[in-house]
């Protein structure tokens, strides 16, 4: 019931303010401003990208079971919304749903994941003297990295993996044995190739994507650990080297944007300058207000726009766009409220 | 000739040539032109991977599936041989862009037909000292073989080009007619052919006719639990190779079993292909995505559910078993109704003509109205019709110059002046397949030699076999008695984590 206690939690979340797709988008990582806005609105922000290859029908179909089994309710709009079942199965699992840490290590945990397996790979592949075996992946990135590291680590390649299994066992020693055993399956080494998802899942007796979501709880679970208490971690704190945590960079339109906007040019110059549409640079704008500590956000709206838009947010409790649009002087823009939201969340 | 024994087993660490790699290795050092048709599992990639060792320059491998030269770089870089990359169209732009600037670190580059009809990209090659130019899988050139690429037909164009390194063709499945074709569209009519039979004298063939897929399985679980051997079960559905596994591994939950097919994700048909190697997995239930440069010498039985659409293909599935030279079983299992449900499956991989005419009047509809189109490959989403059969019309489309470099270059005139063309094709393609499939339910339903009836398109006579030979001759499973290989891995699943763990990662207990 994992994957579906997620979905659970981030339509109680979104409230009917947001769509299906939009849980989806949040759920894969998709890098639009809207999705990571709304992933810090509505405090979704542990479920950013936790589940990059969830494939759209998988989703939509986990959905709709949760319907048949009473935990969604479609309502005359047909938005979804959680039932006293669902909320009371939420009550009582909420223990279950933690551990996650999505927007926070979203640039970090696939490297770190493919870094950390393939150094056990080779590993106790060379110890055992086996040079010739097929790595889990042929990324170009991962394979300089472990390579670097392979170097610094064959003279005494036991002790590397003797640390390794200190690090370990200590890290999922405070998870559920069937966490920790999961985890262990799905590590490739000497002659030994790691169980794939639908092995994990008969093993088990668990729905796939319960599958990967635990193991990839256990990966946040290290990664967690390691900033945390690196002195204690070093091998775990080796495989993030070079890795940028936290709030996702801008990106790189964004940051062209960002130049032109530290030298003072109007959003008419910058539209412009960059040969693109109004829209586009004022989701630049927003991306923008979200990373810079010093944005200039009263260069947009002033503080009777951003009092007006903050009483109805207040008093509706709602993010929708559209609802507070409709709530306000009608001269107010999307791009302003969207604005101010920012703000409101500072 | 002794010194290219001492080459393979300096390079690749094997003690003795298989049957025509040598022959055809010193051919293709001399520098001739050469067509080698070499039986499936006989080791046809040693005949350019050990030339592209020793010969000073590069040598190119035009092979039509990427993930069968994916998995040969894996393999080749496993056995470090690092000199080696792939290129195709699915590369990141950035990757390929670091591989063509530095191309001249490379003595084996593997290429898709697609991406080597790129002007640009045969600038590059171009540049460099090619002294050799594989063909793989040449009986795709053949309009009569039975995975037609019109690429194919232009790789004179490439070689030409490239100012006509010495071209080496191979196939495993080429009738005497492929074989023409081949030498025809290359160019290369003193081609030096070295023709090997393909037939494999420790396989015995094993046709079973039964009532109903329910009897299928029972057979299936018999003969399973009485070998304990890596086996291969083919399935033309994924969603059959899924479900059987699924059954099996209930009927024997002491087994390693698990599917295989084009649909898993990449990395997880990894797991499951190295696990077969490692002997973690007993059986699998796999499509004919599985099997494509598998090098497991020790597979005793591959039953087919399902049979495919033609010989040739079954001889390439069949062909994986016994390829270390011990006796090995294919068994088919069919009943009345197959027949019709593989009729239905070539119907499907063709489009009608309506297809094709819906196809097009969408295409110039739109480009009359600047409407943005697909890119010709994904045409089969524009009309919502099978990827195969969208395969067809591409292909067509292709060979009369209505879509180039997959660009569209359609207009009203040039499809008036080829529609019938290409429907006569269609209606040539039509009797082709549905000839093919006949050929292959007369082969099963025949009472003679199942051995000699397989080959006799190919090649005269056929080896004496090794075991018994077919169910027409009479086949006893209480003769079969093959060593099992499977030396029951260690079974890490009852142990708890905390001891699996240091199991893996080798360190000493307490």
């Amino acid at each position: 019931m994992l994957f579906q206690g997620i979905l659970m939690d981030c339509f109680q979340k979104i409230n009917k303010e947001r769509t299906p797709a939009s849980v989806y988008n949040l759920l894969i990582g998709k890098k639009a401003i809207q999705t990571i806005q709304d992933a810090r609105f509505y405090q979704t922000a542990n479920y950013y990208g936790i589940y990059p290859s969830l494939a759209k029908e998988d989703y939509n179909k986990q959905v709709r079971q949760l319907v048949e089994e009473d935990y969604f309710v479609e309502d005359s709009e047909k938005k979804l919304q959680i039932t006293k079942k669902g909320k009371t199965w939420l009550a009582s699992h909420r223990g279950y749903l933690n551990g996650f840490y999505g927007s926070e290590y979203a640039k970090m945990i696939e490297p770190f994941k493919q870094r950390l397996l393939l150094f056990i790979q080779t590993l106790t592949n060379t110890t055992q003297n086996e040079y010739r075996f097929i790595p889990i992946t042929d990324q170009y990135e991962i394979e300089q990295f472990v390579k670097s590291c392979y170097r610094k680590y064959k003279q005494q390649p036991s002790d590397a993996l003797k640390q390794i299994y200190k690090e370990l066992e200590n890290a999922l020693s405070y998870l559920t044995d069937q966490e920790a055993s999961m985890f262990v399956d799905r590590i490739t080494s000497f002659h030994s190739y790691g169980s794939s998802l639908q092995q994990l899942s008969q093993d088990y007796q668990l729905a796939i994507p319960d599958c990967f979501l635990s193991i990839q709880k256990v990966f946040y679970h290290l990664l967690k650990l390691q900033d945390e208490d690196g002195r204690n971690y070093p091998m775990l704190h080796l495989f993030t080297k070079g890795l940028h945590a936290a709030h996702t960079p801008l990106s790189r339109t964004a940051q062209s944007t960002l130049c032109l906007l530290k030298k003072n040019h109007s959003l008419e110059e910058m539209m412009r300058i960059r040969q693109l549409k109004l829209n586009t640079i004022q989701d630049h704008l927003v991306e923008i207000a979200m990373h810079e500590v010093n944005f200039p956000f009263f260069d947009y709206i002033d503080s009777t726009i951003y009092e007006e838009i903050k009483e109805v947010v207040d008093r509706k409790q709602t993010y929708r766009l559209k609802e507070i649009k409709n709530n306000i002087n009608p001269a107010i823009s999307y791009f302003q409220i969207r604005l101010a939201l920012v703000l409101y969340n500072r | 000739m002794i010194h290219l024994k001492d080459a393979l087993h300096h390079h690749f660490n094997y003690d003795a040539f298989r049957i025509g790699q040598e022959e055809i290795i010193s051919d293709v050092l001399r520098g001739e032109d050469v067509l080698g048709v070499l039986p499936t599992g006989s080791g046809k990639s040693i005949c350019y991977q050990l030339p592209a060792k020793l010969l000073d320059g590069v040598t190119i491998v035009v092979s039509p599936l990427i993930s069968l030269m994916i998995d040969q770089v894996k393999e080749l870089k496993a056995a470090s041989f690092k000199e080696v990359i792939a290129l195709n169209s699915f590369m990141p732009f950035h990757e390929q862009q670091r591989a063509l600037n530095h191309l001249d670190l490379y003595r084996l580059i593997y290429v898709s037909p697609e991406w080597l009809q790129k002007k640009n990209h045969q600038n590059y090659l171009k540049r460099l000292q090619v002294k050799l130019f594989v063909v793989d899988e040449a009986h795709c050139i053949s309009q009569w073989g039975h995975e037609f690429r019109p690429d194919y037909q232009r790789l004179h164009e490439v070689i030409a080009e490239l100012n006509h390194p010495p071209v080496l063709a191979l196939s495993a499945t080429a009738t005497p007619d492929v074989q023409t074709d081949i030498i025809q569209s290359l160019n290369k009519p003193n081609m030096k052919k070295h023709i090997y039979p393909m037939d494999r004298k420790n396989i015995a063939f094993c046709v079973e006719e039964v009532e109903n897929d329910q009897q299928k399985l029972e057979r299936i679980e018999e003969i399973t639990k009485s070998y304990l051997v890596p086996t291969l079960i083919y399935f033309t559905s994924r969603q059959s190779s899924e479900e059987v596994a699924l059954w099996l591994r209930a009927k024997h939950p002491n087994m390693n079993i698990a599917y295989y097919h084009g649909g898993m994700e990449a990395s997880e048909r990894l797991r499951i292909q190295q696990q077969f190697m490692n002997n973690q997995i007993d059986i699998i239930c796999c499509t004919s995505a599985f099997g494509m440069g598998i090098n497991k010498p020790d597979i005793r039985l591959v039953i087919h559910y399902h049979l495919p659409l033609q010989i040739e293909s079954y001889i390439q599935e069949v062909g994986r078993a016994g390829r270390d030279g011990n006796s090995s079983v294919g068994v088919i299992l069919y009943h009345k109704g197959d027949f019709r449900l593989s009729t239905n499956m070539v119907k499907n991989e063709l489009p009608t003509i309506e297809d094709i005419d819906r196809l097009t009047r969408t295409i110039l509809t739109y480009q009359n109205n600047q409407i943005d189109l697909p890119s010709p490959e994904q045409l089969h989403m524009l009309i919502d019709i099978n990827e195969g059969a969208g395969r067809f019309i591409l292909r067509q489309l292709q060979k009369y110059e209505l879509v180039r470099d997959n660009v569209w270059l359609l207009d009203e005139q040039k499809w008036k002046s080829v529609r019938v063309k290409i429907i006569q094709n269609l209606e040539e393609r039509k009797i082709y397949k549905n000839d093919k499939l006949n050929e292959l339910y007369q082969w099963i339903r025949s009472d003679d030699c199942f051995r000699q009836s397989l080959y006799q398109s190919f090649q005269n006579g056929f080896q004496k076999p090794d075991g018994q030979c077919c169910s027409n001759c009479g086949f006893h499973w209480s003769d079969w008695l093959p060593e099992s290989s499977l030396n029951t891995v260690e079974s890490l699943s009852l142990m708890n984590w905390r001891n699996k763990l240091q199991k893996i990662l080798n360190i000493e207990e307490g």
